[in-house]
């Protein structure tokens, strides 16, 4: 794991303080939690297998790109070491709870997220997100450690997986304007747009809009996670 | 732009709401649950929130399990208690609720859930319910932050801590069978509750 030091995280959105979030010290694992790594933890605790998870906490996606339910699969091979997908945030934070870890928060996620690469030619992560939105998604996932590295000494924080956060559903908004929320401004109508750091960071937007949009116990096929502690 | 946000937003919402409506009934609940929001139409779950397990505490002081709301129907909020303006009105809301059921509310678990894991103590809690005028036999909950967090999302509520303590936080009201799974909820501040209390109606039978 990599520790990544006290900051200041401003939120995407505007609060009504308009004060940044401090984060304290945490240490976030350096890669996304592999298909390898998660057969180990299924084995250990077989309710988390394929063929037993309860539907409350996993969908009928859950591992479904494993051939079995404590089988990846010889002919999976290639994705041994790739970020495991297909898996609920409640399977995610069960995980990381039996490495006695934990899944980061929005606020620490983004915090380690927006270190710019080590060694590279990339000023803005906003392009470089552009970038990779541009691109179809891969026959197959890459390997973990196949996009950059940032200056915290994390790998693929943007480029290969979303990533489960602790906090996903804390993005209190809903694109039905008819339902009465505690706070306008944060619709996604007009007045949004308007109150968010950057107006410019279309990745952000997607990013906070992604997480919007997910049930706790949706497997999808771009949405991994790493742990922190 | 705000267009492709929110069509990508639902991207992830449409792809499921195929799977669960092609999802085999399982045999787990008791009753053939009609699972829907009626703000947004989707289907939601049919098994039991009372499958989590964590320890909550009540505004007595003493130790409480979701399962021990098992046999009856419950209708469910969550709220912090230091909130000016929309938690008292949720609150209000769920009162309402119990005025409308009359002497079925006896029949009924009422249950408010505190996102303020700092503030809401069990006193707190207790005190607020004071406040609120709240009958004894409601149910006011504490826990740490991964059982609060993990209910929320079982249960749809979407909320974040602010900077200076408070919450932002959507207005669900929850109803469950009496097998604790999720079967109706409304959204939003004077809600129209005949939703609510038709699907209590039902569940207590004739």
């Amino acid at each position: 794991m990599q520790r990544i030091n006290e900051g200041i995280y401003t939120p995407f959105f505007k609060t009504e303080t308009g004060k940044p979030i401090k984060v304290s010290e945490f240490l976030l694992d350096e890669t996304a939690v592999t298909n390898l790594e998660f057969l180990e933890f299924v084995k250990a605790n077989p309710k988390w297998s394929r063929s037993k998870v309860n539907k409350l906490f996993a969908d009928t996606n859950y591992l479904k790109h494993w051939k079995a339910d404590f089988e990846i699969g010889e002919e999976n091979k290639d994705i041994y070491e790739s970020p495991v997908v297909y898996v609920s945030w409640f399977a995610a934070k069960a995980y990381c709870k039996w490495k006695s870890k934990r899944l980061p928060t929005v606020a620490e996620w983004e915090l380690a997220g927006n270190a710019l690469p080590n060694n590279q030619n990339i000023t803005s992560i906003t392009d470089y997100l552009i970038e990779w939105y541009r691109k179809p998604t891969p026959q197959r996932l890459p390997n973990v450690k196949s996009t950059y590295c940032n200056t915290y000494g994390l790998y693929d924080m943007h480029g290969l997986v979303w990533e489960w956060t602790f906090d996903f559903n804390s993005y209190v908004s809903n694109g039905d304007s008819r339902v009465t929320k505690e706070d306008d401004k944060l619709l996604f109508c007009a007045a949004a747009p308007l109150n968010v750091k950057d107006r410019s960071d279309y990745a952000a937007f997607l990013r906070f809009g992604y997480r919007g949009s997910l049930k706790g116990n949706y497997c999808i096929s771009g949405l991994g996670f790493r742990c922190a502690k | 732009m705000l267009l492709l946000v929110s069509v990508i937003s639902s991207c992830a919402e449409k792809h499921h709401e195929e799977q669960i409506y092609s999802e085999e009934k399982k045999s787990c609940c008791e009753e053939d649950d009609n699972v829907v929001n009626e703000t947004s139409g989707k289907k939601v779950s049919s098994e039991s929130i009372f499958l989590l397990a964590d320890k909550f505490v009540t505004q007595n002081g003493e130790d409480f399990k979701l399962s021990q709301l098992k046999g009856r129907p419950t209708i469910i909020g969550m709220i912090f208690t230091h909130c000016a303006y929309a938690c008292p009105r949720l609150t209000s809301d769920i009162m309402g609720i119990s005025g409308r059921l009359g002497k079925l509310s006896k029949d009924v678990n009422f249950v408010l859930i505190s996102f303020d894991i700092k503030r809401d103590s069990s006193e707190r809690l207790k005190a607020y319910a004071l406040e609120m005028g709240l009958p004894d036999n409601w149910i006011l909950l504490r826990s740490n932050e991964d059982a609060v967090r993990t209910l929320s999302v079982l249960l749809n509520v979407q909320y974040e801590e602010l900077e200076d303590g408070n919450f932002n936080h959507s207005n669900i009201i929850s109803v469950l069978n009496k097998a604790g799974a999720l079967v109706y909820q409304i959204e939003g501040l004077e809600a129209n509750n005949s939703g609510v209390i038709n699907s209590i109606k039902e569940q207590l039978g004739p």
